[in-house]
């Protein structure tokens, strides 16, 4: 154990670095919504000092978001992001934060709806909370102490916000033929790696021809796939909308853990496709480490379409 | 001023004080809807803060005063009393 962390502990509690996330997860919403509708904040960028290019809304989010952070954690947090940077975590503070303000920078650019504000506060042993903005103002959340998700409603008025358990439902009988998958293929390589993946391929083919040889008949295959994925397509997996995210080249720890750690306690199963391993809360923190770390993975509803699907991508 | 801590006066009524006035303590005893209703307030001091934090980020990155002040001022505007959606 760090030697430190009995002091740790003692300065801020779960509640409190909790009501910083929400805190930086509303301000960078509220940036975005005052902004994303303005083409001066929607145009690249220069950033001398990441060495690349950057949306003017994205950099706003997360400066915003930063800065709620250390007001509200004044010298107790370590932050890391896409947009700030990705070394390895010293852990020297007590809280550890990885931000992606704007995932899915690009369909925010477009008008399309499939980003979101994410977010992890951790450390070394524990994540403490994820928090997930949703372009409607919808806030996901999970939190150390409890054992479930919840998702919390834009306020009204002065009243109390609404927040309510949100599990994944069930869907016992689904099979692949019949579910709706999501993996990220926005970009040719990721595109290509997936459609040509030799086990998905085979598979995709023979739904392909049992749904052309059923096809007027009320058992054909009700498959579908979509190319957009990542934390808020988690979030659609938790509603029911989706029934499997999958990742078959890799993808870094802002665009999945924050996802991760709140379906996993809605319910979902979490499995590493390549070693056949199930990922569970417990593997986060290890898997936060380093936040260039990449992750191969399947989400389901539940595991047998979990499994089925590892099967497939495994070739079996 | 002694009214504004709960644990000296016992029947003083956290939820309708101000959140700026409440100490840690006295809002870690809120239930949990309370707390977010109360907590979730940012001060107008508690803008200024993001705001100046924020802005000092960005003239250090991009080297641009007038992106800096664009960022202070959406931040200005944005937060104080944290007005419900």
């Amino acid at each position: 154990m760090c030697p430190r962390s009995a002091r740790f502990h003692y300065t801020f509690s779960e509640a409190d670095i909790l009501d910083a996330g929400f805190l930086a997860i509303e301000t960078a919403l509220k940036t975005i919504h005052e902004h994303k509708d303005d083409p001066e904040y929607l145009e690249l960028r220069w950033n001398p000092k990441l060495k690349k290019n950057l949306l003017k809304i994205d950099e706003f989010a997360q400066t915003a978001a930063e800065a709620a952070l250390k007001v509200r954690l004044p010298d107790a947090v370590e932050i890391r992001g896409e947009e700030s940077s990705l070394e390895d975590l010293t852990y020297r503070l007590e809280v550890a934060a990885l931000l992606d303000m704007v995932d899915g920078t690009d369909l925010l650019e477009r008008g399309l709806w499939n980003w979101c504000s994410a977010m992890v506060l951790f450390n070394r042993q524990q994540v403490w909370a994820s928090l997930i903005g949703m372009p409607n103002r919808e806030i996901y959340y999970e939190r150390f102490s409890e054992a479930g998700a919840f998702v919390r409603e834009p306020r009204k008025a002065e009243s109390a916000p609404q927040i309510q358990t949100v599990t994944v439902k069930e869907k016992p009988d689904i099979r692949l033929q019949d579910a709706s998958i999501a993996f990220y293929g926005q970009k040719p390589k990721s595109l290509l790696t997936t459609v040509r993946h030799g086990g998905l391929a085979k598979a995709l083919d023979q739904i392909a021809q049992e749904a052309q040889a059923k096809r007027d008949q009320p058992d054909a295959p009700k498959f579908r796939i979509y190319n957009l994925a990542g934390n808020p397509m988690m979030m659609q997996l938790i509603e029911g909308k989706i029934d499997a995210v999958i990742e078959l080249s890799g993808q870094r720890c802002h665009d999945v853990i924050p996802g991760f750690a709140i379906a996993l306690k809605a319910g979902a199963k979490l499995f590493d496709w390549e070693t056949r391993n199930e990922i569970t809360t417990k593997d986060l923190p290890n898997m936060l480490a380093s936040p260039k770390n990449k992750f191969k993975y399947v989400m389901a509803c539940n595991e047998q379409l979990a499994v089925e699907i590892v099967d497939v991508l495994n070739g079996a | 001023m002694a009214t504004a801590y709960p644990s000296v006066a016992a029947n003083y009524d956290v939820m309708s004080a101000p959140v700026e006035t409440l100490s840690r303590r006295s809002i870690r005893k809120l239930a949990p809807d309370q707390k977010y209703a109360k907590a979730r307030k940012v001060t107008k001091a508690e803008a200024k803060k993001i705001a100046k934090e924020g802005s000092a980020k960005i003239l250090a990155e991009t080297g641009s005063a007038e992106l800096a002040k664009d960022f202070e001022k959406t931040m200005i505007r944005i937060l104080p009393g944290s007005v419900p959606w």
